[in-house]
């Protein structure tokens, strides 16, 4: 038997280890959480990241080819003259070629393709314009045709923008 | 027999230490999702000057006049051409959609969180004899985390 002075110098007590693992776990415990709480969070913002990027891809390559297009086709103002609005858009682009873009809401994605003139059928590129927008609409805006909204919108996240033709028929 | 031993004491500044480490980790987190909050505000800010100096090119031009600030809400705000009405997808005027809570809820929603307005400065210029020309500040702005935000864009329109 050891005098107590000289046992409580020797090492822990197995209370004083029991309160250590108690703190060390609730602290582990409020730790591991908040981490978890963050990953979702951060797996939140790189989703809204990547919306934002696929707005700023499917806006950018639409929005290039748009402003120097001759007039719009599809979508056109009401016979009332109010805006019309509509998931596909019909254009002369400035070459004369006839082009649509189209959103599938299935597939997340809008297309593009080329009509003929003549008699065949729609060429639909191979790359799509714009991936993971759930949803698109054109509006026209203008009486001459020659402004479109565009509106999309995916998961609470939205970009408003809009394109006037600087060319003319 | 002092050295072999840890005290509660050693143990609780030892776990004291631990967390005063982990807090600058910790606020990482929050620095990178204020950072992506603020490019996602600062982008769709983008696109909102970018739509009203677009729809600026087809307004009459004496239609084209200063909306001061604090600026127009655009979720619930007037029929101004540049926001409302922002979809139709009907063939009457009847069916014009406006950003509404009853209208388009998800988009009003977003807007109203924010509180986007968009402000208009306009300023008559002259280059040379005969013509006119508006020059037009576009400021929309937003609410973000406390803090009033601003985007700035300039486009000229000419009397055409």
């Amino acid at each position: 038997m050891f005098p107590t002075s000289e046992r409580r110098k020797a090492g822990v007590t197995l209370v004083e280890m029991v309160v250590g693992a108690m703190i060390l776990s609730i602290i582990f415990g409020i730790t591991a959480r908040w981490f978890f709480m963050q990953r979702e969070y951060q797996q939140r913002l790189t989703h809204i990241s990547d919306i934002q990027d696929n707005f700023r891809r499917a806006n950018w390559l639409m929005v290039q080819e748009l402003q120097m297009a001759r007039t719009i086709i599809w979508p056109r103002l009401n016979a009332d003259r109010s805006i019309r609005s509509d998931t596909k858009l019909v254009f002369k682009d400035f070459n004369g070629q006839i082009i649509a873009y189209y959103h599938i809401p299935a597939e997340q994605r809008i297309r593009r393709c080329v009509i003929p003139n003549g008699p065949g059928n729609p060429v639909v590129t191979a790359r799509p314009v714009g991936e993971g927008i759930a949803s698109l609409s054109f509006t026209a805006a203008s009486i001459d045709n020659r402004l479109i909204s565009l509106h999309m919108s995916t998961g609470g996240v939205h970009s408003l923008d809009a394109v006037y033709l600087t060319n003319s028929e | 027999m002092n050295r072999r031993a840890v005290s509660f004491v050693e143990i609780i500044i030892a776990l004291g230490i631990l967390i005063v480490c982990m807090i600058p980790v910790l606020t990482m987190f929050g620095t990178s999702g204020r950072a992506v909050l603020k490019s996602q505000n600062l982008g769709f800010s983008i696109g909102l000057a970018h739509r009203v100096s677009q729809h600026l090119l087809v307004m009459p031009f004496d239609a084209i006049t200063e909306v001061p600030l604090p600026g127009s809400p655009i979720a619930d705000g007037p029929d101004d051409g540049y926001f409302n009405p922002v979809a139709n997808h009907g063939t009457q005027i009847s069916g014009a959609l406006r950003i509404t809570k009853a209208q388009t809820p998800d988009l009003w929603s977003f807007l109203r969180k924010y509180e986007y307005r968009y402000s208009l400065i306009v300023n008559s210029v002259n280059f040379a004899a005969g013509d006119r020309m508006k020059c037009v500040g576009i400021i929309i702005t937003w609410k973000e985390g406390g803090k009033d935000l601003l985007y700035k864009l300039y486009t000229y329109v000419p009397d055409i």
